[in-house]
């Protein structure tokens, strides 16, 4: 199972809301999508889920395409938008029979497969409620049950974790990694990039409708130009920093309550000429650590906050 | 694997819409609340009668005024309640989200707008069926007989079916609050017209209208079959209204529209032929005036471009492309059908007086038609050309309320200034300055006629000649879309 986005373009008369970006995704791999708000994200994710069609480009999902074959394309969706159900008089039971009917999945087959996608949600004890007595993460729970109950294939969620506790949060993330266990393609989209960046496998950044970097987190975290050095010194944070602000390699500090950040360039060995040159100055250092770029620095990075 | 019971092929057959808002009804107060007191309503009237009125012997026409007091609360009920009930339900579940989460199932537009009748056809046949006890008590009060009583019922239910469509269209139209109000507004008119409709009409059958003549059936069945045209293009509208953007919403309504041409025109010839009343030609000849002005103001306000889903099913052959053309979603091909529909209507109405020429008895209508007809070109083309110039950039649903507009102002402004020029009076108003308005050639009085008619013909003919590079140009780019392959994604791999 395979997604292929290519060549999408999608234009609001003069705004390019999505500006021919290319990427594709498999079955087991959760991608994370991230882009500032008005980067075209939802857009994309909508013309992925059959929502809009696109003004040029396509989409195929394991070799369909959404323009060409929307009914058979939607089978192979599941498609958690931003906003929550609002459905009145419903319960979470009713809620998912009505998907389940509208699915076209059969009276003896349907029981089962709500009971089941109700016990993998954990909404076993909530599904006499009705959808309004919710909370914001039981409704969120109830709205990935609605995109689960067809068993499709590919996953596309928009902003699961948005105004989640972290307890909730939490769980969120726990299903999404059961779910890739399970082989299912996951695009999700979300703001709280510590959060994908600990469930993403890959992720694709796109800015004012361009797509600014798809790949591997590790592929793009060592594709940055310099990395980033955590450096503790006993009473004297200050002048460290006076110190470093001298050296050509330093490209950026930050500065700490008793450390320092620092984003160097150049090799290795650039790397080591400057901690030598930093005990030859005299400094007494405790720690020194080579930071881990995550996603929030590589998205920092990588954008610049335009909006489309 | 375990074989399915009939019930639960039964339960597979209905519609998922219909047992999502039947069981809403259900667990939702409003309906039983209705219930309990439309029951209580009937069992009021029906006691009240039966306990204060003293001489039920003598009375014979006692069970005909209980049966209208009863058919009122049904009516009431029915026309109102039910209605508002559906369209708010519907109207709430309209936005953006729960519309896109029906969208990405594998039902159909036209399958969640049945499903929406159905429910509340479902709740209408609930209060008809909770009336009948009552009506049947008054049968044996005297004053009514079967047959028409039956058909006052039947009747009634046809009308509470127009209202649920009424209600199902009101639901289904997007926009602010503030549209939706309006819209609101208007769909009540309509109801409080049906409402007084049902009432006279009931009144009419309990008072023996002769339900066994011609005289009745003839335009009874007439009148059934046009309000079934009639709701079946509220249904078609409404599919097209909850049909995604990208979808071709224009196919099925253009098709549907020229069904309705053809049958009100075959309806309108048996008339003639069995009755010799040419009052139904007049009557068609406006109506089509009338509805294809309105698919022209559609028109005008699709998008200029069609997506690439209906581009990906515009026929290769150019006589079928032309074709596609007329009746694919897109904003030139719908101006061009509604032009075309509009001069066809007046062709056949002229052809059909050439060969029956006491067609032309009363040349009103005939005069009101091609007038109308060619204002509603002349404005709607001027109003596209505005929003083109001016509002380029605004949505293209923008272009209606354009027209609306230049319509008011080209119909009001020159009367005030003939007001305000010519002393203050209307009475020394020159006739010339109506002729801004296309409903002016209805004052027979005021003689305009030839000058509308030159008008309009003149400004409808330039707008449309100005209008013809703009069809050209959107029939070149009306060209089937040849479809990406996945081979092309090899080399776009992110």
């Amino acid at each position: 199972m395979e997604a292929r986005i290519l060549n999408l373009k999608k234009y609001f008369d003069k705004t390019r809301a999505v500006d021919d970006i290319s990427f594709g995704f498999s079955a087991g791999q959760v991608v994370g999508f991230v882009g500032p708000n008005g980067a075209g994200k939802t857009t994309t994710m909508r013309i992925i889920a059959t929502l809009d069609d696109p003004t040029h480009g396509d989409v195929f999902l394991d070799g369909i395409s959404v323009i060409q074959d929307p009914e058979k394309a939607r089978r192979l969706v599941g498609y958690m938008p931003d906003s929550l159900p609002t459905h009145r008089d419903v319960t979470v039971d009713d809620y998912l029979d009505f998907f389940a009917r509208a699915f076209g999945i059969r009276a003896p087959r349907r029981r089962a497969v709500i009971d089941q996608v109700e016990q993998f949600t954990n909404l076993i004890g909530i599904r006499d409620k009705f959808l309004k007595a919710l909370s914001k993460g039981m409704k969120q729970r109830v709205s990935l049950a609605r995109a689960l109950i067809h068993d499709p294939a590919i996953l596309i969620l928009d902003e699961p974790a948005a105004g989640l506790d972290p307890r909730a949060r939490i769980e969120l993330r726990e299903l999404l990694k059961a779910l890739a266990e399970h082989g299912k393609a996951i695009l999700v989209s979300s703001h709280i990039l510590s959060e994908l960046g600990e469930i993403c496998d890959s992720v694709v950044i796109i800015e004012k409708g361009k797509l600014l970097h798809a790949g591997s987190i590790d592929a793009i975290a060592q594709s940055r130009p310099y990395r980033t050095i955590l450096i503790r010194v006993k009473d004297a944070a200050d002048a460290l920093h006076a110190r470093l602000l001298e050296l050509p390699a330093v490209e950026r500090i930050r500065p700490l309550k008793d450390a320092v950040e620092v984003d160097i360039t150049g090799t290795d060995d650039d790397s080591g000429e400057l901690m030598t040159q930093l005990v030859k100055d005299g400094f007494k250092i405790l720690e020194i650590r080579c930071l881990k770029a995550d996603l929030e620095d590589i998205f920092m990075d990588v954008t610049k906050g335009e909006l489309n | 694997m375990q074989t399915p019971s009939i019930a639960a092929r039964l339960d597979d057959f209905i519609n998922p819409i219909a047992v999502k808002e039947l069981r809403q009804a259900v667990k939702g107060r409003f309906v039983a609340a209705v219930l309990i007191l439309f029951l209580l309503a009937q069992l009021i009237i029906v006691g009240c009668v039966l306990i204060f009125n003293d001489n039920i012997g003598q009375n014979f026409q006692l069970g005909r005024g209980v049966f209208g007091g009863l058919l009122i609360v049904l009516l009431v009920t029915c026309v109102f309640f039910l209605p508002a009930f559906t369209a708010a339900r519907f109207a709430a579940e309209r936005s953006d989200t729960n519309v896109d989460l029906l969208f990405i199932t594998t039902l159909r537009p036209a399958q969640i707008i049945w499903g929406k009748t159905i429910a509340a056809m479902i709740l209408v046949f609930l209060f008809f069926s909770a009336a009948l006890p009552f009506m049947t008590v008054t049968y044996l009060l005297r004053g009514l007989d079967i047959p028409s009583t039956l058909v006052a019922v039947a009747f009634n239910l046809l009308l509470a079916t127009i209202c649920i469509q009424v209600s199902i269209l009101v639901g289904a139209l997007p926009g602010s609050l503030l549209a939706r109000g309006f819209f609101f507004l208007v769909g009540l008119g309509c109801l409080i017209c049906i409402f007084v409709a049902g009432i006279v009409l009931a009144d009419e059958f309990t008072f023996g209208m002769g339900v066994t003549t011609w005289s009745f059936w003839g335009p009874a069945i007439s009148t059934v079959f046009l309000m079934l045209l009639g709701t079946g293009l509220m249904t078609m509208l409404s599919v097209a209204l909850v049909s995604p953007p990208s979808a071709n919403r224009a196919l099925p309504l253009r098709i549907y529209l020229l069904f309705v041409w053809a049958a009100t025109a075959i309806l309108a010839a048996i008339w003639y032929l069995v009755e010799g009343d040419r009052e139904f030609w007049e009557a068609w000849l406006v109506m089509m005036t009338l509805l294809f002005s309105a698919c022209m103001l559609f028109a005008v306000s699709e998008r200029h471009h069609p997506g690439p889903r209906v581009r990906k099913r515009i026929p290769r052959r150019l006589p079928l492309r032309i074709l596609a053309f007329f009746f694919y979603s897109g904003s030139a091909g719908g101006v061009c059908f509604s032009i075309l529909m509009l001069a066809l209507t007046v062709a056949a109405y002229c052809s059909l007086a050439a060969a029956f020429p006491s067609l032309w008895y009363d040349e009103e209508s005939f005069r009101f038609s091609v007038t109308f007809s060619l204002y509603a070109i002349a404005y709607l083309l001027s109003a596209r050309d505005l929003k083109q110039i001016f509002f380029k950039y605004k949505p293209a649903p923008y272009t209606a309320l354009f027209a609306f507009l230049l319509a008011a102002f080209g119909a009001v402004t020159p009367m005030i200034a003939g007001f305000l020029i010519h002393a203050n009076t209307w009475h020394r108003i020159s006739p010339l300055w109506y002729i801004g308005n296309p409903f002016a050639v209805l004052w027979s009085d005021l003689g305009v006629w030839p000058e509308c008619f030159w008008f309009s013909f003149a400004w409808a003919t330039i707008m449309f000649f100005l209008a013809i590079p703009w069809i050209v140009r959107r029939f070149r780019e009306f060209t089937r879309l040849d479809a990406l392959t996945l081979s092309d994604t090899e080399t776009a791999d992110g």
